[in-house]
């Protein structure tokens, strides 16, 4: 590994560092300078040092690190939470939620899991990648993505609770 | 296939990252179990809503451009240091040249530090004090507070040095005492008298120096009295041990001259 080919590959990966900056920053200033925090301290490193491992991995990894140094995090909000899941009959209606909606109830959820939902199901990561980016084991990763799941749906089922959407009554066969 | 074991696929289906038979096992057990199934549909719905509704924040064209600068800044001379070091330990011939230059930076230190013979103590403190005469020249005549009187001295000597000098020559008609101050010589505390005779300026230094052997050449023989007598910067040099502690002369005087200074010193 180069110094060119880490500086291509920043470029590479570069709207997926923003992409998950903006979405653990409080707005986009701090997101950028998140990302070129991140540069600068990939490029300072010995290339060695991220020789043999998935670049963006690295980078994100570099990124998350930071982040958590920046605001004291010391563990990845899993350990006090525990959901249950919900049998409902809402989730065909999510579509009628707006974008904003979505983006508030992404923006609840505590930081690590937030940012393992983005990279999984916005910039489609393997779980391993996941793992190797915040330090998790495989199964509390996939813990991870399921909690941060079921309180992204109630969240979901609270905004369409409040807006007072039903689904529609379900078409009973005539006897 | 168990519920627990279902759920650890769910990111893999959810994902198309399942081989054939995975998915069809994990199907077959989805069929029998609704629970599983329901979660993996909420899930599925989640993770499809995220994919295609949630907002992507693409990085904005003035950030592309500030990390293409910092990028081009990188690749400069400095920038490229790591690269080249990259290359100097990875590259075989480089390699070599480069551990060659290593072992060769390391091993010289160590060479003249614990091959090369150590300086005797005597030529080291020779060296000292011809050193110590060459600066108190560059300041002659001396001025200040050092005291010219005995007494004084002594006293001076009492209160700054950790030895008792057991000097008996104070100067006299012919051979003036000048000042006198403490100082260091070899890292340890050492009494230095002036002396004048004619025009030329004398020192005597006295320390602990119990550790200081006299080497048995180049001794001079002075009326039943052997010192070392040695040249250090045009200078001559006589040291002698008495008892604990050791004495230097160091003195442009001529031999005769430089036995009865030594006499006078020695056999007061």
């Amino acid at each position: 590994m180069t110094q060119t080919e880490l500086a291509a590959a920043i470029v590479v990966h570069l709207d997926a560092l923003h992409n998950l900056a903006a979405w653990l920053a409080r707005d986009s200033a701090a997101a950028s300078a998140l990302v070129q925090a991140t540069c600068r301290q990939a490029l300072r490193m010995i290339p060695q040092q991220l020789s043999g491992t998935n670049l963006r991995v690295g980078l994100l990894t570099i990124m998350w690190g930071l982040y958590r140094q920046d605001h004291m995090l010391s563990g990845d909000g899993l350990s006090d939470i525990a959901v249950e899941h919900v049998t409902t009959d809402k989730r065909g209606l999510y579509h009628t939620l707006s974008r904003a909606d979505l983006d508030a109830g992404l923006r609840q959820l505590p930081e690590a899991l937030r940012a393992a939902l983005i990279l999984t199901d916005m910039e489609g990561y393997p779980l391993e990648d996941l793992a190797a980016i915040f330090g998790w084991s495989k199964p509390r990763t996939q813990t991870a993505l399921a909690t941060a799941r079921q309180l992204l749906d109630r969240f979901l089922q609270a905004r369409l609770t409040s807006t007072g959407v039903s689904p529609a009554p379900e078409l009973k066969d005539s006897p | 296939m168990t519920c627990d074991e279902a759920r650890e696929r769910f990111e893999d289906l959810l994902h198309d990252r399942l081989s054939p038979a995975e998915s069809q096992s994990l199907r077959q057990h989805l069929s029998e179990c609704p629970r599983c199934l329901e979660e993996l549909d909420a899930a599925g719905v989640i993770a499809a809503l995220i994919r295609h509704r949630a907002s992507y924040h693409r990085a904005p064209d003035h950030l592309r451009q500030s990390i293409l600068r910092e990028l081009r800044r990188q690749r400069t001379l400095v920038g490229r240091l790591p690269e080249a070091l990259h290359i100097l330990w990875t590259t075989p011939p480089a390699l070599c040249a480069t551990t060659a230059i290593l072992v060769l930076a390391l091993a010289l230190p160590l060479y003249h530090r614990w091959v090369r013979p150590t300086p005797d103590p005597a030529v080291r403190v020779v060296g000292e004090v011809a050193r110590d005469y060459d600066r108190l020249l560059l300041n002659y005549p001396p001025h200040g507070t050092n005291p010219a009187e005995p007494m004084q001295i002594q006293q001076w000597f009492q209160q700054t040095l950790n030895f008792t000098p057991a000097i008996q020559f104070w100067g006299n008609q012919e051979i003036r005492l000048v000042r006198g101050y403490p100082t260091y010589i070899m890292e340890r505390r050492a009494a230095c008298l002036i002396f004048k005779m004619g025009d030329a300026i004398s020192t005597l230094y006295v320390f602990p120096g119990a550790d200081i052997s006299i080497p048995p050449h180049n001794r001079r023989q002075i009326n039943g009295y052997a010192p070392y007598q040695a040249t250090a910067r045009d200078q001559r040099v006589l040291l002698w041990r008495q008892g604990e502690l050791a004495f230097l002369i160091v003195s442009p005087l001529t031999n005769p001259e430089l036995d009865q200074l030594f006499l006078r010193i020695r056999n007061p």
